[in-house]
């Protein structure tokens, strides 16, 4: 509260000189001592607008980009390699030919607010984080050959028969149902991994709520 | 007569001293010395017919005694032969009595080199001197000699009797020879003596000098002769018997003996320590002729004891008959009793080739006896405590004395038919052959007890043996005492367990054995350490243990161990040297404490190389090591690594690198023992204070970045060094309090912290100094200006609802001791603060002193000001329960401050209080008034809010009255009364309360809102209360439609299950309503307004209500998905008093097109029935199509079309990768449906995969356009189209990956 009233009074005593510059960026949150700024904000707004069609409140966008902070810091310290432009580039060039013609993506990619560059970044960003978290927790998870039984038995023959599909012998399908559980473990271990490292690290949001 | 006499007596001394001058006379001129010798020549040639030659002869007076020197006596020995008797020298004592008696009596007699020669031939002809006939047909008796001799000893003398030489050199005592000679005609003459030696010794070569006494008496004749008597008494054996040669030309003879032997004897006198205890008695007769011998005899043993290393045994008996001659020695009843059996069998010795053959069969031996027999340091077998009745048949082969020895045979154990406690049965078939040449013993057989199998084949011998072994052990606890004793006696005992399998060889010696092999154990454990299995190669000697790779793995945890331990007798000794690896991956914490036996309060993933060595009593580790995720009370770093050495004197950790989140510590630490000093060199970098969790409360978290920097020795509990603090950014709560810095000086008794503070608002200093003694006193001072405490109230004096920042001026004094937190005492004086709770802002007038100790807060003045608030407090809290308090709250108080003690209230407005709170925090004691005036209060769990209220709370003790409390609810009027009482606490509440209500509006549930006139009260208290009376409905408006009723039915589906989310108090609140429709009571929605007559019972809980009666739909008008229906009847009937689950029956018609179509739902709600009917008549689908899109057109589409979406096992399972994928990237990306998978160039699962993916886009509010499709391919696209009728109806049309197309009606069901 104060802080939003000094920004106020400075705000009215910098009123003329600031009607004559324009405002580039600012930042809207503190995480530990590092910074989230509103273009980092209204980045991944706009894309979630071109992923979903609609964008999540700020206060979430802020929570997302301070979680992927934290994952990001992990990794650093692990000393994790980031892909490759190559692999961004490939990726956003996979999206880009869904699309028909460069020129249809480019539309697209206009009335969500983003560029090219932008959707590559954030492209490159959701693979490093992903396989980061791949890589950190995929040691520790264990799958039993009961619980591939029980996924086979209990959800996919059940699945499988309410789509009336022919349903494979598990031997056919044990690999892939093995990876389907280590991915859920993965998914679990990073929940809970994140919600935890979320209490060690301050978040604090600056100036009020930010700009949607 | 004296003259005579003297005369007389003149005579006789003048007679006796002429006889002594003549025995001088004589003895000087050695007459004497000439008479004796021939006189002693005279009488023994005399007396044994011999002739005596005499080298010399002295005759000594004092002591009397005679010396000989070359003394022979010849018999009837032939020219070349020896004489019969030869001494080199003799002395001989002459006793006095001598000179008076006839016999010969020698005091002492010492003979040097004596050789008897005795010769007798087969036609008797002998050596022997013959005395002189007197007459030759007269008998007579004449006694040759009698000699006794006190003493006697004879020296490196011998005796030959034909060709055998018989040493003599033996002394003792008292020493009888007597020898008669009956003479007689015709060959008739014969010799009879009796010799005896008392108390004689006899040394051997390597005997012992032992005495002993013997007798004999003997007859010599011509023709032949008898031992008539003989007795040898040793000190505790003795021999008797008699012989008899009846003819000295047949050399044949009779004899009979009886002997008892004590085997002590023999370890005594013949120096053989190793023989057996135990006596032997045997008596027979012997019978021999030249070429014809027998013996017939019987022998007892008793009491035989071994005391062998390999065989030690007590109270073992035989006996048995002997028979022997010629050709063999035969006992064919032989028996013994031995080991809890008995052995029985023959035993034959060839005479010939002294070959000796025993077959013997052996029953009922105790295995546990025998074991114990044969139990010794080196072969601890005993403690197996195997149990068994033993059967061997054996052939038992050897020559002489046991040369040559062989033995085969076959060995049975079997289980006895009860086994004794502590014992285990066993069962075994064994075939052994032994041979003593080499000591080899060949086996093969099995063993098996109730848990362990044992199969061997190979030979055992003390040089090379080669035994396979294969041994299975599903309980190692039965071999508990085995292992313990072989673990040496120093070691403390341990219990193992588990099963085990060991497959090969016992090698070498088998005195020094080794065992080399793989072993494999199962959940073994040794101790209290346990792992879940283990395997490797295992060598196992007297002088060391090799484990070889040793796999060793629990839980987790996965080690490959190399070991070798020098081992001395199988001991593993102080001074033993060893050395180890072991290597671990990522081992779990857990695991290896477990394998410990320890239980610290720590986690971490190990990952480390360990080598070490040195002795057991001297060990050493070193190696270096990294714990990821470590984690210690509260204390979490990603990462810990650094270098462990580990020795008796000394632990030390180098080379130390931890990440703690953003943070990073270094340095090293070493502990010396036993001295217990320490020395350190520790530093912190940007260490976060919000990751520590032992200084966070929920009430005060702090974060701020902790730097440091530490070093120092000395005592562990009182080190002397210096160092650095620094806290940058300290924040507790929310707010932003600045930077502190300290410097920290140590010199072993005090600790001293001297701090200084760059603080956003404010300014602190203070010091503090800690006594490094006992608890660690500790005492400082701060001094603070202006300083922002918001946590701090809210923690120190928790009042949880500070809305504003504080600002305080004072002085705070710490005292206490460190390691007792409780003991801490802050002592404030407050010059002035302010602050805000529940928004109320409030500051002091004057000095505010509070007095903190732990949950006590004394407030010993506080006057306190703000909006609508003046008022003071004074006294005593304690947060503790069951402690006093004393605190009285005088005058105006704004409501808004009572949202801070109720949770869940939310008021408004002021009240005049004059209050004093006694009792305990827990359960108060309330006394005073206050006055309500334009209040407003909501209560979170009840539906309705009270605004304007107006009236008194009258506080008496533990109960408040309503006096003329009106307000206004939902638009109506509310009049309250009754009471609250809280005798056992706040928590526990009581009240009664009547309420009168008109025209309120209650919205309840979410989405309903009821316009109603009600008499109700409620009464109960916090957990349960009941709420009853009259209710006229007057209108009934769901905001959602009938998705509102389907809501609140659903919610009420399950019978007995609370709805989640509903307050203790709401499922506990009970009604009990009749609830009744007013006139013209409506029930209306957006599109829709319905005339209804409803009389229905209302019972259950708020949270789960119970219906009963009826609602009669009497007319009205629905729009539904762009048509309008007109409801031509309804009913809805609560008849399950259960299950809020009314039964329908609704007719409703609409037109569309040129179709009238009736809708009628029937059954209950929970499934009700949909009939579709048109005019003119349509097939139902077409109709459900015209109702929901309008046409006809798209119905054969629908029947014909098969489920689309199908993609398969395959499909489905990579869709659920996907998910979990897109789950993660969804949370740290705020989207649902577009991802790049992380591995799509080829890392994960599918390596030829690309990546899927996928693009809602959400058209219109109703439309939705999904594309999925594979980035590698242009023809694996998904295209779905998603088209939301309504709520609960959807119309999907999908192409899916193989290009055919598919279109879904969905009806969806909406669950809360």
């Amino acid at each position: 509260m104060r802080a939003g009233l000094a920004i106020v009074l400075l705000s009215l005593w910098l009123g003329p000189a600031a009607r004559a510059q324009q405002v580039v960026d600012r930042i809207v949150a503190r995480v530990s001592d590092d910074v989230i700024t509103q273009s980092d904000l209204t980045e991944l707004g706009s894309f979630q607008k071109l992923a979903d069609g609609k964008e999540q409140p700020a206060s979430a966008r802020i929570r997302e980009l301070a979680e992927q902070w934290i994952v990001r810091q992990e990794a650093a310290l692990s000393g994790f390699q980031p892909p490759s432009a190559g692999e961004a580039q490939e990726a956003l060039a996979g999206i880009e030919k869904r699309f028909g013609s460069a020129q249809a993506f480019g539309k697209v990619l206009q009335e969500a607010g983003l560029t090219e560059g932008e959707v590559k970044r954030t492209l490159a960003r959701q693979i490093f984080l992903s396989r980061f978290l791949d890589y950190k927790f995929r040691p520790e998870v264990q799958v039993t050959e009961r619980a591939i039984e029980d996924y086979y038995r209990q959800t996919l023959v059940p699945e499988l028969q309410r789509e009336r599909q022919a349903v494979p012998s598990i031997e056919n399908v044990a690999r892939r149902i093995r990876e389907v559980l280590v991915e859920r473990g993965i998914t679990q271990r990073a929940q809970a991994w994140l919600d935890g490292m979320r209490t060690r690290w301050k978040v604090q949001t600056i100036g009020g709520s930010p700009s949607p | 007569m004296k003259a005579k006499l003297l005369r007389i007596g003149l005579w006789m001394a003048a007679a006796l001293a002429v006889l002594a001058v003549a025995v001088a006379a004589a003895w000087e001129t050695g007459l004497l010395e000439r008479w004796a010798r021939a006189e002693l020549i005279q009488q023994v040639e005399k007396a044994t017919g011999g002739r005596v030659d005499l080298g010399g002869f002295h005759l000594r007076l004092s002591p009397l005694a005679v010396e000989l020197d070359g003394f022979t006596l010849h018999g009837r020995e032939a020219a070349d032969e020896p004489p019969f008797v030869h001494i080199d020298k003799v002395t001989v004592g002459i006793d006095a009595r001598a000179l008076l008696a006839r016999r010969v009596i020698l005091g002492e007699v010492d003979v040097q080199k004596p050789a008897v020669y005795v010769r007798i031939d087969r036609e008797g002809h002998s050596n022997l001197p013959t005395p002189a006939r007197r007459g030759p047909s007269k008998p007579w008796h004449e006694q040759l000699f009698s000699i006794t001799i006190d003493h006697l000893r004879l020296e490196d003398g011998v005796l030959r009797f034909n060709d055998r030489r018989i040493p003599l050199s033996a002394g003792g005592g008292r020493f009888s020879f007597l020898m008669d000679y009956f003479g007689g005609g015709a060959g008739r003459d014969f010799y009879q003596g009796q010799i005896g030696w008392q108390d004689m010794e006899v040394a051997g070569q390597d005997w012992l000098p032992f005495p002993s006494t013997w007798s004999a008496r003997f007859t010599i004749g011509r023709r032949g002769g008898a031992l008539d008597e003989f007795q040898w008494q040793l000190p505790h054996s003795s021999v008797e018997g008699r012989v008899q040669w009846p003819d000295w030309t047949q050399k044949s003879f009779e004899a009979h003996y009886r002997a008892r032997l004590d085997l002590g004897d023999i370890r005594t006198l013949l120096r053989k320590p190793h023989t057996p205890v135990g006596s032997i008695e045997s008596t027979g007769d012997l019978r021999y002729a030249p070429g014809d011998w027998s013996l017939k005899g019987y022998y007892s043993a008793r009491g035989i004891g071994m005391a062998y290393k390999w065989f030690h045994e007590r109270g073992m008996s035989s006996r048995g008959t002997i028979l022997a001659n010629g050709q063999e020695v035969v006992i064919p009843d032989f028996e013994a009793w031995v080991m809890g059996g008995e052995v029985a069998g023959k035993v034959r010795m060839d005479a010939r080739t002294e070959a000796f053959t025993a077959t013997t069969r052996s029953h009922d031996v105790r295995l546990g006896q025998l074991l114990a027999a044969v139990q010794n340091s080196d072969f601890p077998v005993q403690t197996l405590h195997w149990e068994a009745g033993v059967t061997i048949d054996s052939v038992t082969q050897w020559r002489a004395d046991f040369r040559d020895m062989t033995s085969r045979g076959d060995v049975k154990w079997a289980p006895l038919e009860a086994t004794p406690a502590g014992k285990i049965p066993a069962r075994a078939a064994i075939q052994y052959d032994y041979r003593m040449a080499g000591e080899t013993v060949y086996s093969q057989g099995t063993i098996e007890t109730p848990h362990t199998q044992v199969n061997l084949r190979g030979t055992i011998n003390d040089r090379d043996s080669n035994m396979a072994t294969d041994l299975k052990v599903s309980d190692l606890r039965d071999w508990d005492d085995l292992i313990n004793v072989l673990r040496g006696s120093d070691a403390p005992p341990a219990s193992v367990s588990g099963q085990a399998a060991w497959q090969g060889t016992l090698t070498g010696p088998i005195s020094h054995p080794l065992f080399s092999g793989q072993a494999q154990a199962r959940d073994p454990g040794y101790d209290r350490v346990h792992w879940d299995s283990l395997a490797g190669g295992v060598s196992y000697s007297p002088n060391g243990l090799t484990l070889t790779d040793m796999k060793v793995r629990r839980g987790r945890l996965d080690a490959t161990l190399s070991l070798h331990m020098d081992l001395t007798n199988w001991a593993f000794l102080p001074e033993s040297e060893w050395n180890y690896r072991v290597q671990f991956v990522h081992a779990d914490s857990t695991d290896l404490q477990e394998l410990a036996g320890t239980h610290y309060p720590v986690h971490a993933w190990l990952s480390g190389q360990f080598q070490g060595g040195g002795t057991r009593s001297h060990p050493e580790l070193s190696g270096p090591f990294q714990l990821d995720d470590f984690a210690w009370k509260g204390f979490t770093f990603s990462r810990i690594s650094g270098r462990l050495e580990l020795d008796p004197s000394l632990v030390r950790v180098a080379e130390v690198a931890a990440v703690f989140g953003p943070g990073r510590l270094s340095g090293e630490l070493s502990y010396q023992r036993p001295s217990g000093n320490v020395e350190f060199d520790v530093a912190g970098r940007s260490l976060p204070l919000d990751a520590i969790r032992p200084i966070q409360t929920p009430a005060l978290p702090l974060a701020g970045r902790l730097d440091f920097h530490f070093r120092g020795s000395g005592a562990a509990r009182a080190p002397q060094g210096q160092g650095t603090v620094r806290i940058s950014s300290l924040r507790a709560g929310n707010d932003m309090i600045g930077d502190l810095a300290g410097r920290v000086t140590a010199d072993g008794k005090r600790l001293d912290l001297g701090l200084s503070a760059s603080l956003v608002k404010g300014k602190l200093s203070g010091a503090l100094a800690l006594t490094m003694a006992d608890g660690y006193p500790l005492e400082g001072r701060l001094t603070a200006q202006g300083i922002d405490l918001d946590p701090f109230i809210q923690a120190g004096l928790h009042l949880r609802a500070i809305t504003g920042h504080s600002s305080i001026d004072g002085q705070f004094q710490f005292s206490g001791e460190l390691l007792h937190p409780e003991t801490i005492a802050i002592d404030s004086n407050v010059s002035h603060i302010e602050f805000a709770y529940e928004n109320v802002k409030l500051e002091n007038v004057g000095p505010v002193r509070l007095v903190y100790r732990k949950s006590d807060v004394r407030v010993q003045q506080a006057d306190l000001r703000g909006a609508d608030s003046n008022f003071q407090l004074s006294g005593e809290v304690r947060f503790h329960r069951d402690q006093p308090l004393d605190l009285r709250v005088a005058g105006a108080l704004n409501l808004k401050l009572a949202q801070g003690f109720v949770p869940g209230l939310l008021s408004q407005g002021s009240a005049q209080v004059d209050a004093l709170i006694e009792g305990t925090f827990g359960q108060p004691r309330i006394s005073g008034r206050a006055h309500l005036g334009n209040a407003s209060l909501v209560y979170s769990d009840l539906p309705i809010g009270l605004s304007a209220v107006n009236g008194d709370l009258v506080f008496s003790s533990d109960r408040v009255s309503f006096a003329n409390v009106q307000a206004e609810a939902g638009g109506g009027k509310l009049t309250l009364g009754g009471s609250a009482s809280f005798p056992s606490g706040l928590r526990r509440t009581q009240y009664d309360i009547s309420i009168d209500a008109r025209d309120v509006r209650v919205r309840w549930p979410t989405g309903m809102s009821w316009l109603v006139s009600a008499k109700a009260r409620m009464a109960g208290n916090t957990q349960a209360a009941t709420l009853g009376g009259q209710i006229t409905l007057n209108r009934l408006l769901l905001t959602n439609g009938p998705d509102s009723l389907a809501v609140l039915l659903m919610a009420a589906k399950q019978p007995g299950v609370p709805s989640e989310g509903a307050s203790p108090f709401e499922r506990n609140l009970q009604l009990d309503f009749a609830v009744n429709s007013g006139a013209g009571s409506l029930m209306e929605w957006t599109g829709a307004r319905i005339e209804t007559d409803a009389s229905v019972r209302v019972r259950g809980t708020w949270s789960r209500p119970s219906v009963l009666g009826h609602v009669h739909l009497l007319s009205g008008r629905i729009d539904y998905a762009g048509n309008t229906y007109q409801l031509t009847r309804g009913d809805m009937n609560f008849a399950n008093p259960l299950v809020l689950d009314p039964v329908m029956n609704l007719e409703a018609t609409t037109t569309i097109q040129q179709y009238e179509i009736t809708v009628d739902l029937t059954g209950p709600a929970s499934a009700p029935q949909f009939s579709y009917r048109s005019d003119p008549p349509l097939p139902e689908t077409d109709v459900i199509s015209l109702l929901a899109l309008g046409t006809t057109g798209e119905a054969s589409e629908l029947r014909t079309t098969g489920n689309a979406g199908q993609y398969g096992a395959t499909a489905l399972l990579s869709q659920a990768v996907s998910s979990e994928v897109g789950g993660r990237i969804a949370r740290l990306f705020g989207i649902s449906r577009f991802s790049v998978e992380p591995f799509a160039t080829g890392t994960g699962l599918q390596p030829n995969e690309a990546a899927r993916i996928t693009i809602e886009q959400q058209v219109t509010p109703n439309l939705s356009v999904t594309y999925a499709t594979n980035a590698a391919s242009n023809s694996q696209q998904v295209i779905q189209i998603e088209y939301a009728v309504s709520r609960d109806i959807s119309i999907v049309g999908l192409r899916d990956i193989n290009g055919t197309f598919g279109l879904d009606v969905e009806f969806k069901k909406h669950f809360k």
